[in-house]
């Protein structure tokens, strides 16, 4: 199987993972008594779907162009704006607190829009790719911060982490090429880890119980951080990042049935 | 060559005329109608624009850059209603309406006017698929800002993020529509279906409120 291949491959099984998941948030959207978030999430799914199907016919119809810029990206902004949008109705509240977290995380995307804009050189879209992100980011800290999910220690790692990402993704453009292999490897294991370490978070607080509500936000962060890995890899490991977000759909889907659940016994 | 503004004029007239003599939800959905094609031919000024400055070409810019210009253009008098005048849902719905049918009878006048009308396939096609493929994207953006409002989550992210929606939409649509076979048909099926899938919870939600 070529790379264009193994791309549709995991894009038809993200597919599916969405196609499941917007049956089981239109079901929760109808038959809950406070459906906004679960609205707004279902409508952030079918913009992710659009998204893959575009790219999809896109192989298909066009095997041998690259893609200019195209609405399969706007698809992707609409599911980022879409899913803060869900995250911040579950979210709702002053930002006390949360200030410091926020403008970090406006800052990694920046520095990561600026990352794509050295590897790819497409201005527009990167920017714009940068600032959506930015906004999504921020409301991920701002739900994190407010469920108070994550203790002091895993803060001051989590930042660690972005910050040496970033740091080590920039000097790859002016390393010589034997030294930024690897500087390359250890961006890839410290992408890796993240996701490993946000899994095995949620993991442990879904068996501890913990809040719908920070369970929701926590499989946000998986996909956030995800997709962040992803425009920072090329293939194969492209595709390892693109596994672990197509997996937690379907795991945020469940939790945001808790979060309904909870919200109409309440 | 077509004369597009020409085209507009001679229809425009005899519904501006008839505006002087209607009121209410009839006068509301001509003005809608007759926004609707001149945002179709502004968002042809600046197709033209974009693919005359970017050099992409004619067919590549209808195919990525018009859903983006056509889609924003449409919900600009929408956004305008919405926040200005602060309409109900239904009287929002119908604007949106107006506003789709314009653009879609507009635009199928201005093409029929250019290639021809001796094809019936082509006249289905263009009746049936693209012309309600614009008043579906439209549509489906009213009414995701009516439920926004509705739900209080009507928020710059969730505009955009419909918005975004809409034109995601309209260049899958366009996308598959660019190359004969079984995805064109598929393009051509897509508007109709989703029309019906929109028309059926749309229809149940507004039995149960009247």
């Amino acid at each position: 199987m070529n790379s264009v291949a193994f791309t549709t491959f995991f894009c038809y099984l993200q597919v599916l993972a969405l196609l499941w998941s917007i049956w089981q948030s239109s079901h929760l959207f109808r038959s809950s008594r406070t459906p906004v978030t679960a609205l707004l999430y279902t409508f952030a799914l079918i913009s992710l779907l659009l998204s893959d199907l575009y790219w999809i016919a896109y192989i298909v119809i066009r095997p041998e162009t690259r893609m200019p810029f195209a609405v399969n990206e706007i698809g992707e902004w609409a599911f980022f704006l879409l899913l803060a949008a869900s995250l911040a109705s579950v979210f709702r509240g002053g930002i006390a607190g949360a200030a410091r977290e926020m403008v970090l995380a406006a800052l990694f995307a920046a520095a990561s829009a600026a990352l794509w804009i050295g590897w790819s050189g497409e201005w527009v879209q990167d920017i714009i790719t940068g600032i959506v992100c930015g906004y999504f980011f921020c409301i991920i800290v701002r739900a994190l911060r407010i469920s108070d999910i994550l203790s002091g220690r895993e803060w001051a790692v989590l930042g660690f982490m972005s910050f040496v990402l970033i740091i080590l993704q920039g000097l790859t453009f002016v390393l010589p090429q034997g030294v930024r292999r690897i500087v390359d490897a250890c961006c890839y294991v410290l992408m890796f880890a993240g996701i490993i370490a946000f899994y095995a978070k949620t993991i442990r607080e879904w068996k501890r119980q913990a809040q719908p509500e920070a369970l929701f936000c926590l499989c946000c962060t998986i996909f956030a951080w995800g997709e962040s890995c992803m425009y920072m890899s090329v293939e194969p490991m492209y595709f390892a990042a693109e596994i672990a977000v197509t997996a937690v759909i379907p795991i945020m889907t469940v939790s945001l049935r808790k979060v309904v659940v909870k919200d109409d016994l309440c | 060559m077509i004369y597009a503004e020409n085209i507009l004029l001679c229809i425009a007239i005899p519904l501006i005329i008839s505006c002087l003599f209607t009121r209410g939800a009839t006068r509301r959905f001509l003005l809608s109608f007759l926004t609707g094609m001149g945002v179709c031919l502004l968002a042809a000024y600046i197709s033209g624009f974009i693919n005359a400055a970017s050099g992409m070409g004619a067919r590549d810019t209808a195919i990525f850059i018009s859903p983006v210009v056509e889609e924003t253009m449409k919900m600009m008098p929408i956004l305008f209603y919405l926040f200005l005048l602060e309409p109900e849902d239904d009287d929002l719905i119908l604007s949106a309406a107006g506003i789709g049918t314009g653009f879609a009878i507009y635009e199928n006048c201005c093409y029929i006017l250019s290639v021809g009308a001796g094809s019936m396939s082509f006249i289905m096609i263009r009746g049936l698929a693209v012309g309600v493929m614009h008043i579906v994207s439209v549509l489906a953006l009213a009414m995701g800002l009516t439920i926004f409002r509705r739900f209080n989550a009507l928020s710059a992210a969730s505009i955009m993020g419909a918005l975004a929606l809409s034109m995601t939409f309209h260049g899958l649509y366009n996308l598959l529509v660019s190359q004969p076979g079984i995805t064109s048909y598929i393009g051509y099926i897509l508007p109709m279906l989703t029309a019906v899938l929109m028309y059926l919870p749309y229809r149940k939600l507004y039995l149960r409120e009247h």
